[in-house]
């Protein structure tokens, strides 16, 4: 485990700073994609911040190991993506998809509009909950346009072929279930 | 119909509108500069609790970490009975007359005196001791820096003393030599004389009968080119 001597890293000076400066700019460059990825899980701003924290924190400790890494971006946008599936595991589903359903509802023309908005995307964010685990995950990940098929297949351990094949999947399985139900 | 195209738009709008949200979502303005500032005090557990209210969790963990330290000094000095009265005020024995409730009470105040002595203490302790781990994860990774003595650890091994370690467990005395730099440096002028010594110019002796047989060579070709030439054999000449 790597121990912090009070609040400086125990590394000599000139690796100390570089290791500062490199986390600054990892932080600048990356913590609002992983707000995202972590987001789009949680639908909280308070937890996904908590997960990209967390995230950091995991960089801290393998900081050695930084080198040895190709695809920064992946390897942070991975470490939030579980991060994010385990603290979901912890709350209740819908904990608070209602906050964020009323917030994208909001921009509706009238209240009672609103109101309809809301529950139709409370319904969304539910059947999107039941779809297979693989092609939720997926839906999610492909919301966020910052990442490439190939990045999504890195995160996922899967193929570009397979995440291709399960978005499809995922898309029409859930509109599917949604016109059954009656949107 | 229509009803079901209405859905079937409806339902793509909103899958198309919620995945939109999750999308566009802004992180909140100076994410990073928190996250910065938490990585910077390690002890120091950064909670959607916290920053949705921030004082009561800080004054009850300030609390609890100062309840800790007071049981921790009352306990050491419980132990000390010269110490303990120096700290703690006296009790002395109330007269057999007095009622049970002032006794109590008395009691009370005292302990109430030495808790709030200890609080005192203990909060002026905490103040200058390194703030208390909150979270589990977060405290097995700062239990290193309370310990007494804490060396960095070791870098890993490069790869030249990886080598260096390899050539050290094999023990090649050739390879051991080279380690020398003297040894390294005059190996060039070793090969170079290895190599003279093995492709060794020929002497003059040697010169002087390779001479002679060339000579020898030169002189047999003429007898060879003046034979004359083999008569044709009678087959081969035509006949008319």
């Amino acid at each position: 485990m790597t121990s912090i001597e009070g609040l400086s890293l125990p590394l000599s000076f000139t690796e100390g700073a570089k290791a500062e400066i490199d986390l600054a700019a990892l932080v600048e460059t990356h913590a609002r994609l992983l707000f995202r990825v972590a987001h789009s899980v949680l639908r909280s701003s308070a937890e996904a911040e908590d997960v990209v924290q967390d995230a950091f924190v995991r960089v801290l400790e393998h900081r050695n190991r930084l080198n040895d890494i190709r695809d920064m971006r992946v390897w942070l946008t991975r470490i939030a993506w579980n991060l994010a599936i385990d603290r979901r595991r912890r709350i209740r589903p819908d904990q608070f998809d209602e906050r964020f359903a009323d917030d994208l509802a909001a921009n509706s023309a009238t209240p009672h509009e609103a109101l309809h908005e809301a529950q139709r995307i409370r319904r969304v964010l539910r059947e999107m909950e039941r779809l297979p685990r693989a092609e939720h995950h997926i839906l999610l990940l492909s919301a966020i346009e910052d990442l490439s098929t190939a990045e999504i297949a890195t995160v996922l351990g899967k193929t570009e072929s397979a995440v291709r094949a399960l978005l499809f999947r995922a898309r029409t399985r859930l509109r599917e279930r949604l016109e059954k139900g009656g949107a | 119909m229509n009803n079901a195209n209405y859905n079937a738009n409806d339902t793509a709008d909103t899958v198309d509108r919620v995945l939109a949200g999750l999308r566009d979502i802004e992180a909140p303005a100076g994410i990073e500069r928190r996250i910065l500032a938490s990585l910077q005090q390690p002890a120091t557990a950064y909670t959607s609790s916290a920053r949705s209210s921030i004082t009561s969790p800080l004054l009850w963990l300030a609390a609890t970490a100062a309840t800790i330290v007071a049981v921790t000094i009352w306990w050491n000095a419980s132990r000390r009975p010269t110490h303990d009265l120096a700290i703690h005020p006296p009790i002395t024995a109330m007269p057999s007359a007095a009622a049970p409730q002032q006794a109590a009470d008395v009691t009370v105040s005292a302990s109430r005196a030495r808790k709030a002595q200890h609080t005192a203490v203990a909060t002026q302790t905490a103040k200058n001791s390194q703030p208390e781990p909150i979270t589990r994860p977060v405290a097995a990774a700062t239990s290193d820096t309370l310990a007494a003595s804490h060396p960095a650890p070791p870098l890993p091994l490069t790869e030249q003393e990886q080598l260096l370690l390899r050539i050290l467990h094999k023990g090649d005395p050739i390879e051991l030599a080279s380690l020398n730099n003297d040894f390294r440096d005059r190996q060039p002028i070793r090969d170079a004389e290895d190599f003279q010594r093995f492709f060794k110019p020929p002497t003059a002796p040697h010169s002087a009968e390779a001479t002679v047989d060339d000579q020898t060579a030169q002189q047999n070709q003429p007898d060879i080119e003046a034979q004359p030439a083999p008569e044709p054999e009678p087959n081969d000449i035509p006949q008319q």
